[in-house]
């Protein structure tokens, strides 16, 4: 079959051209293990994790073993999209130069594939379907005739575990020869003659008009205008046929579309499916750990527990011992002394202090980005890594849906507020799961203002190892109060309602190491390469400030803010000019000044509170225009700035006011 | 006076134990298990009766078994139900409320009984002034009714239902909610209430608030009553029949 696959890569393509003419488009169900296959269709690496929504952007690459342009989507639930990366999804498949398309389905959840399969097989596209976690399925007793579906189907049927990279042989021999299906099912008379009459006022598309056509008629009204291509006359007479004969037909036309695809789905479940007797498979353990995650009461404490744990390692042990080793031992005793030793030999004075002076791009650049932000970071990612790979998080939604709902969103958010917790330039741009601008506004609005990301978090924990636990606990306690009241305000601010929260719980799986390993390198090195360079840019902005006599000016221009409001020392102003750059950079300022003994425990508490709802670093700023347009943007960057130096000097006046001290 | 039903054969053993029962009743005995029977009463019936274990035959008597009694009773019960629904709530007339009743009896499930009873406030007598059997739902003193479908919002955690319908006509949230496996037929597990919904549809677990909780309605596999054995046992004894 091997063979099979090479003979075809050697063969001239059949349409001729280079290979992104020729796409394969992964479609599935979330979370089954799209960009699994990607990688293993590629070799490429992709990020892949154990909840619905790891994927938001199209992801391409050529395939290692077949002449194809290979492309990774969203999931899809149905062909209904419901918020903006699902609309993704379906627009790759109207875009054109789609080849084939490979469907990636549950072995487990076959009811739910093969609705959506007869629904890709309407597209009129060559279509394979693949079952991946075929392990899991065969552990719960399914036994999957995938010959008889594939010849009821029409199409090749194969199953693989694609963590394992089992079943890559077949899955290259099927998806090397597609083949359309013959297969035709007919709706409901009235729902037949509205297809004919809607697809005259289709204008032409890669697919079929009548997938075309009962997509729309399983969606709401308003999903005609977003369909790529339409006229508005066209468009008002496909609202005016779908409504014809939605009074027809009085059910839901979705419902009706949806029973008849349905049946035919349980015919072929029952021909091609044997249900055995389950092995047992679901440990007691998850079994115990899935109820308790989700009690109202249990499901706290473990939250609790899991960040107290990630206090201990991000930030005592990692912060702490190990930032102390690069700070003190790797750079301080064997890297740095020979260095400054060899550099301080250079004749010009200038040079001199831009390599290794106060604000050197060795001693301040390098040094923060890896003895100090560096190893806090790694130390972060293992631990999200660990948790995205269990599953746990959209357990989480569960927890948190009603205190989300406090602030206007849902449920769903938790996972791009969590994300930000890592990086809040990649949560801004998975905001695209929700489904409604508000939603997507009032989210970017608080990860903008108050969600530290791994860095920051990271230095954030390794300063409150030092100033106490208590301190920590109310920190994040004030933190919460004030972005539940700042979304609380936004939601009654912006116009719409709360959409209602449905999720899906995806099992309790146990990370594979090598997957937890692989996706904290893959971060890690990600950091290194993005963040350094901002680092030394920061660094040389500060220097040039500095020789020129610029930097002085700015402190005094600043010091009212920074000295008569916050009761910092002047020189920090300097700090916060670097966390306009990167996050990462202001804490690890405010970290090491605090090292030093340069600031007291409540003046660490307020620079804490103040740069952690500072403005977002640039690339976050770049993504947040981006994503929610110019001027929502800017208002969210200018409301930031005012409220962070605003909430900072209260906070600083009560604590004074109060004799707190820590 | 009560009429008795006129037999149509699907329904004649219902309708000669309803005889059996109303016979006992006109000579003044309470029926009861192992009440004797006059052989008359069982008709040429009488050998399917034995063979269904409604009735045995000890000498030349003939015994109504528990089971017998058990099933004469719930089919009085629906009858003398029905037209007190009939009469009191739907104001038909004598001829009419028994046509109807002798329908009814054969359509009413004991749940569906219990539902009506409860409804009218546990009636003690038919509009004719006889005893209407009490029920379960009379002895637990249940006052709020119970339908058989009801929002997923009703269910208590851990009971399992079958999906009767999704009540929204939000065309997406419809495709979206069947993509799931939330659909008519299906069975589904409530796992727990709060703080969200989590409903185990085959190897889905989907989480939902209130909002769409109200919008899927479903029919409870065994209700927490305990008439559910007696439903149980009633159903296979007809699909034995059917």
């Amino acid at each position: 079959m091997e063979q099979a696959a090479k003979t075809e890569q050697t063969m001239p393509p059949a349409h001729g051209g280079d290979p992104q003419e020729r796409k394969l488009v992964l479609v599935g169900n979330p979370n089954v293990g799209k960009s699994k296959i990607f990688s293993m269709l590629t070799g490429q690496y992709v990020i892949v994790s154990n909840y619905p929504g790891t994927t938001v952007e199209v992801k391409s690459g050529k395939a290692t073993d077949l002449d194809y342009y290979v492309v990774d989507t969203p999931g899809i639930t149905s062909v209904v999209p419901r918020s903006e990366e699902e609309r993704v999804t379906l627009k790759t498949l109207l875009s054109g130069k789609v080849a084939a398309v490979l469907q990636v389905g549950d072995a487990q959840n076959l009811r739910r594939t093969l609705l959506l399969t007869l629904a890709l097989l309407e597209t009129d596209l060559p279509v394979v379907l693949d079952l991946n976690i075929a392990d899991e399925a065969e552990k719960k007793g399914y036994v999957i005739d995938t010959a008889r579906l594939s010849k009821s189907l029409g199409i090749p049927v194969v199953m693989t575990v694609a963590t394992e990279g089992k079943g890559r042989r077949e899955l290259l021999d099927a998806v090397s020869r597609p083949s359309k299906s013959s297969l035709r099912f007919a709706y409901d008379p009235r729902i037949e003659k509205a297809v004919s009459e809607l697809a005259a006022c289709l204008p032409d598309y890669p697919v079929s008009k009548r997938s075309v056509a009962l997509t729309l008629m399983s969606g709401n009204l308003s999903l005609v205008d977003s369909l790529p291509g339409g006229g508005e006359t066209e468009n008002r007479s496909i609202k005016e046929i779908i409504t014809r004969t939605q009074v027809q037909v009085l059910e839901p036309l979705s419902r009706v579309i949806m029973d008849a695809r349905m049946a035919l789905v349980e015919r072929l479940i029952r021909e091609c499916v044997v249900h055995k007797e389950s092995m047992g498979f679901r440990s007691r353990f998850a079994g115990i750990l899935d109820r308790f995650s989700t009690h109202p009461l249990g499901g706290m404490v473990l939250l609790l527990g899991i960040l107290f744990v990630i206090y201990e390692f991000v930030g005592v042990f990692a912060a702490g011992t190990v930032v102390d080793f690069f700070q003190n031992v790797i750079f301080g005793e064997i890297l740095l002394p020979p260095i400054i030793g060899v550099l301080s030999r250079i004749p010009y004075a200038l040079l001199r202090d831009f390599l290794v002076g106060p604000y050197g791009q060795i001693t301040m650049g390098i040094t923060y980005a890896i003895a100090i932000v560096f190893p806090t970071v790694t130390a972060f990612f293992i631990v999200f890594s660990f948790l995205e790979d269990t599953g746990y998080l959209p357990r989480l939604e569960v927890i948190l849906n009603r205190l989300f709902s406090l602030i206007g969103l849902n449920g769903k958010a938790v996972i791009p507020i969590v994300l930000g917790f890592g990086c809040g330039t990649m949560a801004a741009i998975v905001t695209r799961i929700l489904e409604t601008r508000r939603e997507r506004i009032i989210a970017t609005l608080i990860l903008a203002l108050g969600i530290p990301c791994a860095p920051q978090m990271g230095m954030i924990l390794g300063m409150f190892a030092r100033i106490g636990f208590v301190p920590l606990v109310l920190f994040f306690v004030l933190l919460t109060v004030q972005l539940i009241a700042a979304g609380w305000l936004a939601s009654k601010l912006l116009p719409g309602q709360t959409t209602a929260f449905v999720t899906e719980l995806p099992p309790y799986r146990l990370p594979q190491l090598r997957n937890v390993a692989g996706k904290t390198v893959y971060r890690s090195y990600w950091f290194v390469r993005e963040v350094i360079p901002w680092f030394l840019l920061g660094t040389a902005l500060l220097f040039v400030a500095d020789v020129t006599g610029a930097l002085p000016g700015l402190k005094n221009l600043l010091s009212p803010v920074v000295v008569g409001l916050l009761s910092l020392p002047a020189d920090t102003s300097e700090g916060f000019i670097l966390g306009l750059l990167r996050r990462e950079y202001v804490a690890a300022y405010f970290f090491d000044i605090y090292g030093r003994g340069l600031i007291d425990n409540l003046q660490a508490f307020v620079a804490t509170m103040v740069m952690t709802l500072f403005v977002p670093c640039v690339a976050n700023t770049f993504v947040i225009m981006k994503e929610r347009g110019l001027l929502v943007g800017l208002a969210i960057v200018c409301f930031v700035v005012v409220y962070a130096i605003t909430a900072g000097g209260i906070l600083n006046a009560v604590l004074r006011l109060l004799h707190v001290t820590f | 006076m009560e009429e008795i039903c006129r037999p149509c054969s699907r329904e004649d053993l219902e309708e000669i134990l309803e005889e059996i029962w109303t016979t006992l009743e006109l000579k003044n005995e309470i029926p009861a298990s192992g009440a004797r029977i006059p052989t008359a009463a069982a008709g040429d019936k009488l050998e399917m009766l034995v063979s269904e274990g409604l009735v045995r035959q000890q000498d030349k008597d003939v015994i109504l078994t528990d089971e017998g009694f058990r099933k004469a009773k719930e089919i009085i019960r629906s009858h003398r139900l029905a037209e007190r629904l009939l009469h009191d709530v739907l104001d038909l007339q004598s001829e009419e409320m028994e046509r109807s009743a002798c329908r009814y009896e054969h359509m009413l499930g004991t749940e569906a009984a219990d539902s009506v009873c409860i409804l009218l406030g546990h009636p003690r007598t038919c509009p004719h002034g006889k005893a209407i059997p009490p029920g379960d739902c009379c002895e637990a003193g249940e006052t709020t009714l119970r339908p058989l479908v009801v929002p997923l919002t009703e269910l208590d955690s851990g009971e399992t239902a079958t999906v009767a319908y999704v009540g929204t006509r939000d065309n997406a949230r419809l495709s979206y909610l069947t993509s799931l496996g939330v659909m008519t037929g299906r069975p589904v597990q409530l796992v727990q209430r709060h703080p969200s919904y989590i409903v185990k549809i085959d190897e889905t677990t989907v989480a939902f608030d209130d909002a769409i909780a109200r919008e899927i309605f479903v029919r409870p596999a065994h209700r927490k009553r305990p008439t559910s054995k007696a439903g149980g046992r009633r159903f296979r004894w007809r699909n034995g029949r059917g």
